[in-house]
């Protein structure tokens, strides 16, 4: 894995071999990645107090996994994905601060799927937010795009996800699915019916929101240590 | 551990679920609880473990002679209090020995050290012939309704519980799984004497495996008839809706 620490306001990220990366960012920053014809690669992006402008180029038959934890940090991304592509997309988001994050999803060609995660803990008092647009361009044929948001408040945070699908084609295959609420109280019982008390049961309940759909192994525990200094 | 129900009323959402339920489990006997879908058989067994939402409106539990009307949950089963629930639920993205360690650490009274876990979860796994691999998938996810069940065991003989309670425990089980796991509780049971259990079931084929010495049948929110084992077979040959007496040790059809 190619582990690069950004810390311009601008990177361009050019992607034309199948390798994976880890990108970390600490400071604001806009972010252009490109991914060429035939290229499946798979990406890691650690944002940390910051706000960052992500710019996602899915040329013809690419494919791109992209995974992000972000810690009091916001998102602002732009999905363009051409024919034959696939991406699938996973954020999520802690916060202690405000933060506003928008996924714009242009499919542009045939042939193509796209699923995507936006999960959030929102931590205080504070306002969480996740807009998720999906547009389907006109005649595309066999599309699939899925868009689900979930946000959980651990104490009265202003939280508000607004899902939206605009599709102008037939041949379409599109959901989206939102929920803004607090831990679900079964599986709090659950685990507190094995000796486990309501810190630690939320604790795994967050990492079970947070990382559920992320692929993280040798990053697990930085990713783990970094959420648990927030909550604990 | 000695458990009694008295005269124990139950409500939800103001319906009320349990009538002046009575029952009196001694240390080392093993109960069986049997009825009809939906008249409170699963309340009862979350009643045991302490679900706030069930609010006792009447009546008291005792373990050990001690109310523990306002034990939690956690607290239930850290004094051995143990539910194996009919659906166990899945947890996406956190490993099985994760949760399993967690709550192990949660339950033990000295710290325990990872070497030891590991050897003992590992023991059992074999124990229940479970895929060792298991531990380190997420939570339940993608298990069958077997594995979930033999999960569900694992963290039973982990956590070594002085009072069980099984709900449903057969269902999802196939044949050869539900043998392997209640030789598994049987054997347990054989080395923890004074470990109580209740059964909760509407059907008898778990009762074949582990064998009740006192059946009941519960209508209408309480107990409506006591018996031995023979109980259960009448009930299974003549159904719910038939009314049993008892008179003396003898149950008459």
């Amino acid at each position: 894995m190619n582990k690069i620490c950004i810390e311009t306001s601008n990177y361009k990220l050019h992607i034309n071999s199948n390798e994976n990366y880890f990108l970390e960012i600490k400071k604001d920053t806009n972010l252009f990645i490109e991914v060429t014809k035939n290229i499946h690669s798979k990406i890691t992006l650690l944002i940390k107090d910051s706000h960052v402008t992500l710019n996602i180029d899915l040329k013809d038959f690419a494919s791109l996994d992209i995974q992000g934890l972000g810690v009091n940090a916001s998102i602002l991304n732009e999905n363009n994905i051409a024919k034959n592509s696939n991406l699938n997309g996973v954020f999520s988001i802690i916060s202690q601060i405000d933060s506003d994050n928008v996924v714009n999803i242009n499919v542009l060609g045939s042939n193509s799927n796209c699923k995507f995660f936006m999960n959030g803990i929102n931590v205080s008092n504070n306002k969480l937010y996740f807009t998720v647009n999906g547009k389907i361009a006109k005649d595309l044929e066999d599309i699939l795009l899925e868009e689900n948001s979930q946000i959980i408040n651990i104490e009265d945070g202003n939280s508000k996800i607004i899902p939206n699908l605009i599709v102008d084609s037939n041949s379409v295959v599109a959901n989206h699915s939102a929920f803004v609420g607090n831990f679900d109280l079964e599986l709090i019982r659950y685990l507190n019916s094995r000796g486990i008390d309501n810190k630690e049961a939320k604790r795994i309940l967050l990492t079970s929101i947070l990382f559920g759909k992320m692929e993280l192994r040798d990053l697990e525990k930085e990713f783990s240590d970094l959420v648990n200094s927030i909550i604990i | 551990m000695n458990l009694e129900l008295e005269n124990l009323s139950v409500k939800i959402d103001d319906k009320e679920i349990l009538k002046n339920f009575n029952l009196k489990i001694k240390p080392g006997e093993i109960h069986a609880i049997m009825g009809p879908n939906g008249i409170g058989k699963s309340t009862l067994s979350k009643v045991i473990m302490g679900y706030p939402d069930y609010k006792i409106v009447a009546g008291d539990i005792k373990v050990d002679n001690k109310s523990i009307k306002d034990v939690t949950i956690t607290e239930r089963s850290r004094m051995g209090i143990f539910l194996v629930y009919q659906n166990p639920i899945s947890i996406e993205g956190v490993k099985s020995s994760e949760v399993l360690k967690s709550s192990y650490d949660s339950c033990s009274k000295t710290p325990k050290n990872l070497y030891e876990f590991i050897t003992n979860v590992e023991g059992i796994a074999h124990e229940l012939e479970m895929n060792k691999n298991m531990l380190h998938r997420d939570f339940n996810v993608g298990f069958s309704g077997g594995e979930r069940k033999k999960n569900e065991i694992l963290w039973l003989l982990l956590l070594k519980p002085k009072f069980i309670i099984l709900d449903e425990l057969d269902s999802g089980l196939d044949v050869d799984s539900l043998k392997t796991v209640t030789d598994a509780l049987n054997k347990y049971l054989k080395e923890n004497k004074e470990t109580s259990v209740l059964i909760i079931t509407h059907y008898t084929r778990i009762l074949d495996y582990i064998k009740p010495k006192y059946v009941h049948m519960v209508k209408e929110g309480h107990i409506s008839v006591s018996g031995d084992f023979s109980l259960a077979k009448l009930i299974e040959k003549y159904g719910y809706n038939q009314s049993f007496d008892i008179k003396g040790d003898k149950i008459c059809e």
